[in-house]
C-alpha cells in the first residue's frame, strides 16, 4: 500500500467517525421540540383556547 | 493514470456516504421525542401557568406582547399608572427568568446543552402560534403585530 493511500484510507476514517459521531449535534430536532413546545404551552395557558391553524410570519420565513 | 485518478478517491468518497447514511438512524434516535418531564420542567411549568393568570388580562390589553425569541415584553405601557408599571415590569422579569430556565433546562435533559438558542426560537414560534386573536407580538425586525 502507497503512502497515499494510506492517507486517503486515514482520512475516509475519520471522515466516516466525524459524520457518524457528531450526527447528534448536527441536527436540531425542530419536530419534536414543536410537540413538546405545544404540549408545555397547553399546560401553561390552560384557559387559552386551541386556536384554529393560522399562520404568523414572524419574521423570515412562515412558522 | 487517469483511472487512478478517478478510483483513488473512492474510499474517501464512500465512506462520506457511509458516514451520512449513518447519521439518519442516531439522529432519529436521539429526537424521537423531547423530554419534558424532569422535576424542574414540571416546577417551572407550574410557576408560569400560576402567573399566566396575572400576565394575561395585560396580554388581553396589548399592553405586553410574545417576542420571536421566546420571552414577553412590554409592548403599551400608556395606559397604566407607574405603580401598576412597576408591578408589570417585574412580572414580566420573573417571567422571562422562567422562560429562559425552561430551555435552557429542556437542553441540559436532553443532553444537548447546545440546543438551547434552537428551543427558543421553536418556542418562540409555537407561543406565537397559539396565541389568541387579538394579541400583539413582536417579530424578528422589532416590528409589533396583531394576530
Amino acid at each position: 500500500m502507497t503512502a497515499g493511500k494510506k492517507t486517503l484510507g486515514c482520512i475516509a476514517l475519520a471522515s466516516f467517525l466525524a459524520l457518524g459521531g457528531c450526527a447528534s449535534t448536527l441536527f436540531f430536532p425542530a419536530k419534536p421540540a414543536e410537540i413538546a413546545a405545544d404540549s408545555l404551552i397547553d399546560d401553561i395557558w390552560r384557559d387559552v383556547p386551541k386556536p384554529v391553524a393560522v399562520d404568523v410570519d414572524v419574521g423570515g420565513k412562515k412558522s | 493514470m487517469n483511472l487512478v485518478r478517478i478510483f483513488l478517491p473512492m474510499p474517501l468518497l464512500a465512506s462520506l456516504a457511509l458516514g451520512l447514511m449513518a447519521a439518519p438512524p442516531a439522529f432519529a434516535q436521539v429526537v424521537a421525542e423531547l423530554n419534558i418531564g424532569t422535576p424542574a420542567v414540571v416546577s417551572l411549568k407550574a410557576s408560569m401557568a400560576h402567573r399566566f393568570a396575572a400576565l394575561k388580562p395585560h396580554l388581553d390589553k396589548g399592553v405586553v406582547g410574545l417576542t420571536h425569541d421566546g420571552v414577553v415584553a412590554m409592548r403599551d405601557a400608556a395606559t397604566i399608572d407607574i405603580k401598576a408599571l412597576l408591578a408589570l415590569d417585574a412580572l414580566i422579569g420573573e417571567e422571562n427568568k422562567d422562560r429562559a430556565t425552561l430551555y435552557r433546562e429542556i437542553a441540559r435533559a436532553n443532553g444537548h446543552p447546545e440546543w438551547e438558542a434552537d428551543l427558543r426560537i421553536t418556542f418562540g414560534k409555537r407561543w406565537i402560534n397559539r396565541m389568541p386573536v387579538g394579541w400583539f407580538y413582536r417579530d424578528e425586525k422589532g416590528q409589533w403585530l396583531s394576530k
